[in-house]
């Protein structure tokens, strides 16, 4: 009885006793949305993305995603935690490409420094490289994209340097998923009213380049809309939910 | 009148078995929608309670993709609220439910535990923990069968794989156990056990998710249920310990169906 006791409890953590039923301290508040991919000039949806955000009791936020985007032949899995701030702290990310599996990686950024460590079908690959303090990560869902505007000084305004550490979105050949570094330029628009599916939301209008125009609500900087003209891409957010 | 409610009830009631019987034809094949990764997935809530009152000790949601070559990858993400944990998950095994890679990041009641990936590469399985404990590695030798607890339900059936397929024998399996406590001085790190459970036989079950073909087992003294062919969780019980999760929500599809 006692073998049977300890299995028990290692098998489900959920069912050791408890003392009390209270409210789960550590979700602060939590959101859940949609986006569809769509073309730009025929509204065609071309794929879907679905997100789960957590908000800690210590300001940090874990994203947990998943998208496929059909006509590249794309499905990925992701996992984002960001600082109060939104700084990046660690990425875990699974990329199927076209019928195949290429890659499941964590990217861990301590103080200036991120190390990524990757399974891949050819083996393991190992990165470690400096950050910059301001910087963010593309891991390719597009809710989290919203966070690269973290450290933008609004009261300055006019176009500032954005440097993103980018994920290979293919995960190709045998720097598999492993990413690079840039800078482009970011510029807050202002503010705008804007209707999606998923309702009227007061939103941050950033352009990237003059070639994306991001649109960004509320303290969790939750994605609304994304336009990237010159690849025909629209991205919409079709559903959120939020929760204390 | 009252024959057609209760027929278009039971209708209503089977249609998720029926759907879920339609998509568990092929284990492996070429995708036939638009996304040449996925071959079906599932998706569902659980309910946790306890089994006398009942009374609402937290929920969980999964999301699983059943791949071209077999292989699956289950999200998952808990709100146990009755001990102040919230984990986030993601298992990747493949054809045979043997795992591949696993990252969990744990919130328990004295705060952030850890965030992990586990890496299986044939006998090894490597794991790396960084929290508030520090950053630990771990490697171990793993059998060839095998499976890990991340502690979210959804993904629990997975240890079942072994089924010989025998009802009534004892059967027993590994399992790569996650430290999950809320002492923050212990990584989220695992430790390899023994697992024992007997299979008990073939069942229909009806939750508030809908009505399965299921496979009952005592797995460890807890009493489960689940799918035959991607083992989704659809009930665990243990009266011992008054626990109960149940599956309240469920969805499935093809790729051919574009919204998930």
């Amino acid at each position: 009885m006692k073998r049977r006791f300890a299995i028990v409890g290692l098998l489900a953590f959920a069912i050791m006793p408890f003392s009390a039923f209270a409210e789960n301290i550590n979700i602060t508040r939590w959101a859940k949305g949609e986006f569809e991919y769509r073309s730009l000039s025929t509204g065609e949806v071309s794929g879907t993305e679905a997100w789960h955000l957590t908000v800690h009791p210590d300001g940090t936020r874990t994203m947990q995603t998943r998208n496929r985007l059909d006509e590249a032949g794309y499905q990925r899995h992701v996992t984002y935690r960001v600082a109060k701030n939104f700084r990046p702290l660690e990425v875990t990310s699974v990329y199927w490409v076209k019928g195949e599996w290429r890659g499941t990686g964590l990217f861990a950024i301590n103080g200036d420094t991120l190390e990524a460590i990757v399974k891949t079908p050819d083996g393991m690959i190992r990165q470690t490289r400096s950050v910059p303090e301001n910087f963010s990560m593309i891991p390719h869902p597009l809710s989290t994209n919203a966070w690269n505007t973290w450290y933008y000084d609004k009261a300055k305004g006019g176009a500032q340097p954005m440097t993103v550490y980018d994920m290979d979105a293919g995960a190709q050949a045998v720097s598999s998923m492993l990413g690079k570094v840039y800078t482009q330029d970011l510029e807050f628009i202002g503010t705008e009213k804007m209707t999606t599916p998923a309702g009227t939301f007061e939103v941050d209008h950033f352009q990237v380049e003059d070639v994306v125009d991001m649109y960004i609500t509320g303290p969790d900087a939750i994605l609304v809309r994304f336009k990237w003209i010159p690849a025909d891409r629209d991205y919409v957010l079709t559903s959120l939910e939020t929760g204390s | 009148m009252r024959h057609l409610i209760k027929t278009a009830y039971r209708t209503a009631l089977m249609a998720p078995l029926l759907l879920w019987s339609a998509f568990a034809a092929a284990q492996t094949g070429d995708s036939e929608g638009p996304n040449t990764n996925i071959l079906r997935w599932a998706s569902g809530t659980y309910a946790y309670t306890t089994l006398t009152e009942p009374r609402d000790r937290g929920w969980e949601r999964f999301h699983m993709n059943v791949y071209t070559d077999g292989s699956r990858a289950m999200n998952m993400w808990h709100d146990l609220s009755a001990r102040d944990a919230q984990f986030t998950v993601i298992l990747r095994v493949n054809d045979a439910f043997r795992p591949q890679e696993a990252f969990l990041s744990y919130w328990v009641a004295n705060g952030f535990k850890g965030s992990t990936l586990i890496r299986v590469e044939d006998a090894t399985l490597s794991a790396s923990a960084n929290g508030p404990a520090g950053l630990h590695n771990q490697t171990l030798t793993v059998p060839a069968t095998f499976s890990i607890g991340t502690h979210p339900v959804s993904a629990d059936g997975w240890h079942l794989a072994s089924d010989s397929g025998e009802n009534g024998a004892e059967q027993t399996s590994k399992i790569y156990s996650l430290e999950a406590s809320a002492d923050l001085t212990k990584p989220p790190l695992g430790t390899l056990r023994d697992l024992t459970f007997k299979r008990i036989g073939e069942e229909t079950l009806t939750v508030p998710a809908g009505t399965f073909e299921t496979i009952h087992y005592d797995l460890s003294g807890s009493q489960v249920w689940v799918t035959k062919q991607d083992r989704l969780m659809v009930r665990m019980i243990n009266e011992r310990f008054d626990r109960d999760y149940v599956l309240t929500e469920f969805a499935s599809g093809s790729n051919g169906e574009k919204i998930e």
